[in-house]
Parts: C-alpha cells; sequence; structure tokens
C-alpha cells in the first residue's frame, strides 16, 4: 500500500508535528497499515509513545 | 530628611506621568510587523561596524548583512543590506551580531535617521557618521529595524529545524501556531520558538491575499459545488489542472483555514493526481507544506478507515493533529454523493 509507506517514510520527519500526524493517519489505516509497525515501535520510547501506542492497537487489531 | 522624601515622591510622580514609551517597549502584533515592515528579509549578519559619530570618539554600530532570503520588498533585492545596530532611545531593542541569522523586519528612513535620546541623537547628528555611513554602505540605504526591535528575530537552528525566536508579551502571534518554549525565557527577552518555515510562510500568506483569490477562484468554486452540488463537482473534475491541485496543497499550509478539512477531501476526491501532490509534498523542504499533506493524508485514511464495506462514510470522533478548529463532518455530503457505492 504506496500510502503507507509514503507516511511510514513520514515517521522519520524532523517536526513532531507531522511524525504526530503521520502515526495518527497510520492508526487510522488499521490492519493494511502493518508494514509500519516496526518504525511505529521505535518511536516509543519518544514524545510520540502516547499516539504510537493507540495506532499500533489499532493496527494490530 | 523632609525634603528627601518630597524628591523621592516627586520623582515617583514624573515616573508615572511620563508617556510608556519613553521607559519601556510597546506591544505589537506578527501581522503589524509584516504590515508595515519594507523590506522583510532573512539575513545573516556579516560584519557590525563601529561607525565614527564624534570628536571624542564616539560610534554608531552598523550592520551589513547577506540576505538569504527576500520576503518582501518594494523594490530593488541587493544581496547586502545595512541597517542602525543600535537603538534611536534607550528603550529600543534593535542590535545586531557578527554571525547571526535573522528574520529582519526593516523600515527605509524618508530622511536621514533620528535619534530619541540625548546621547544617541548627537551621534545620529553627526555629519562624521553619515559620512562613515556613505564610505561603508556605499551609498546605499541605511535601514532600521522596526518597531525599536522587535523586528528582529534571531534564528536558532533546534535539532534540525530553524526557529524564530520570539517575545510573545512584545510580538503577539496567532493562537493557533505552533510554538515551543525556549529554555530560559528571562535571559534574552524571548519565550517562544516559531518554526522559521511558519513564520515566512504567515508573511507570504499575508502579503499576497489578491493574488491568492484570483489563483483559488476556481478551486473555491469546485469545493463549493462539493460542498452542494456534486454534479457539477463531477462535471468540474475533467478542468482540474496542476495549477488547481498546486493552490489546494498550498491551502493546506494554512492550519487555521475553515475549508482545510473539504481542500483533503477534495485532493482525495480528485484521485491520483491529488495524491501524487500530497506524496510530493510531504517530502517538501518546507515544514509548513508537509505538514499540510500530513493532515491531508490523514483525512484520507479516516476516509479510508470509515469505508471499510465500499464507500459509506461516518464521523470520526477524533480530531486529525494538527487540525483547528471544529471538525467539520463532510461525511454527510460524501455519503449522499458516494450512496450508489455503498
Amino acid at each position: 500500500m504506496e500510502g503507507v509507506d509514503v507516511l511510514t517514510k513520514a515517521l522519520g520527519d524532523p517536526d513532531p508535528a507531522v511524525v504526530e500526524t503521520a502515526v495518527y493517519a497510520l492508526g487510522e489505516i488499521g490492519p493494511p497499515a502493518a508494514a509500519a509497525v516496526p518504525a511505529l515501535e521505535r518511536l516509543r520510547n519518544t514524545d510520540h509513545r502516547k499516539h504510537v501506542d493507540t495506532a499500533l492497537k489499532k493496527i494490530r487489531k | 530628611m523632609r525634603s528627601l522624601i518630597a524628591r523621592v515622591v516627586g520623582l515617583a510622580f514624573l515616573a508615572l506621568a511620563l508617556p510608556a514609551h519613553a521607559t519601556s517597549l510597546s506591544e505589537t502584533s506578527i501581522f503589524e510587523l509584516i504590515g508595515r515592515a519594507d523590506p522583510i528579509v532573512v539575513a545573516k549578519v556579516l560584519r557590525v561596524v563601529d561607525v565614527p559619530a564624534g570628536d571624542r570618539g564616539q560610534t554608531v554600530k552598523v550592520a551589513e548583512a547577506e540576505v538569504l532570503e527576500w520576503i518582501k520588498s518594494g523594490g530593488a533585492r541587493p544581496k547586502r543590506i545595512w541597517y542602525l545596530a543600535e537603538g534611536t532611545r534607550d528603550a529600543d531593542q534593535s542590535t545586531a551580531f557578527k554571525g547571526e541569522k535573522v528574520l529582519l523586519f526593516l523600515w527605509i528612513p524618508k530622511e536621514r535617521i533620528e535619534g530619541f535620546d540625548l546621547d544617541i541623537a548627537k551621534r545620529l547628528a553627526s555629519p562624521l557618521f553619515w559620512k562613515g555611513v556613505k564610505e561603508v554602505t556605499g551609498g546605499a540605504p541605511l535601514m532600521q529595524i522596526g518597531f525599536s526591535g522587535h523586528g528582529r528575530i534571531p534564528i536558532e537552528r533546534v535539532v534540525g529545524v530553524e526557529y524564530g525566536e520570539v517575545g510573545t508579551w512584545r510580538v503577539r502571534l496567532p493562537p493557533d501556531m505552533t510554538t515551543i518554549p525556549v529554555e530560559d525565557p528571562w535571559m534574552f527577552d524571548i519565550d517562544r520558538r516559531v518554526p522559521l518555515a511558519d513564520l515566512i510562510a504567515l508573511a507570504k500568506r499575508r502579503l499576497a491575499p489578491i493574488k491568492r483569490a484570483a489563483d483559488a477562484a476556481k478551486v473555491f468554486k469546485l469545493l463549493d459545488a462539493l460542498d452542494r452540488d456534486i454534479e457539477a463537482a463531477e462535471a468540474m473534475r475533467e478542468g482540474v489542472d496542476k495549477k488547481d491541485i498546486a493552490v489546494l496543497v498550498g491551502l493546506l499550509d494554512d492550519p487555521a483555514f475553515p475549508r482545510r478539512h473539504d481542500v483533503a477531501e477534495a485532493l482525495v476526491w480528485i484521485g491520483d493526481a491529488g495524491f501524487d501532490a500530497l506524496r510530493v509534498a510531504l517530502v517538501s523542504k518546507n515544514v509548513v507544506r508537509r505538514r499540510g499533506a500530513a493532515f491531508a493524508h490523514a483525512w484520507a485514511a479516516t476516509s479510508e478507515d470509515m469505508d471499510p464495506g465500499g464507500g459509506c462514510f461516518s464521523p470520526s470522533p477524533r480530531p486529525i493533529p494538527g487540525s483547528a478548529g471544529p471538525r467539520r463532518t463532510p461525511w454527510v455530503r460524501r455519503r449522499s454523493w458516494k450512496a450508489s457505492m455503498c
């Protein structure tokens, strides 16, 4: 899924607002965004943890 | 003792009677800076020169800066500019430091710059100073930092992102503007950092309302059609070109734009060309552009998620991050025009 690739790349954006929105978007895509899970896992030790956890829950449901 | 008390009381009354601007800086807004300053530039200070301004070794500081980006200019756009690097009165915070990168809101004085406090007034009135200025600038105008130094916004790079540093009790910012705090707000009279790209985008948007309205006329017609008359929108679909898509992507830049959701929806509705533009925008060098693209992607993702059965939409209970204002629910009209797909 091309949208997932683009959003996964956006997880590495230097701007926190872009990252947060990309995390949200991947969560909204849900299970089809499974390819983004490793990149999201890497963000769990950052300030984005709360949003990342929510997104991971939605992707893994 | 009595006379001392009388003197102190007298001085206190005098201080209260003085106009506020004589001792302190007034408040302004970023919009006032944008509107009244000319030129507005991003510049790097190359040197700060002490220009002789009196027979007793007095000097006045003048800065030479290389313009990295012109944001507003009424005429010529030289690569180098010169401006007064000290205040024309006590409370004026105008200054410059060699090597600093700054966003400058400048004024080009019609007459020679005058000082309002005795010392600087004397130095600025010195013929020696103006002779020295001519030698330093080569005859180019000596500009002045606008609003008593408010027009100088130092730029700092923090974790790879450039920020303009602002004292928000002196320069008001729009409430929806993204800012981060500075480590020590009291040291330099600065309390917030604003992404430089946001400040520049704000200025450019503010300075080009007429152009924007003309460019966007067709796009707004499309948005209205998508809102009210899907058949009319479908009829317009063929006529949507690259320029319209660029306007739509540009409209996403403004987080406070009330129809931002509609714009995102329109780009999704356009299809491949809209998604392609958003994909490019998401890797743009402009952080504001990337935020807008991320917002639209989130919008698209929300729609897809709400559409598991093939075309039926329902409102999301959560706002998209970065989304300002109340969440609209265009799902109603989308459901109506996509009813055949449900």
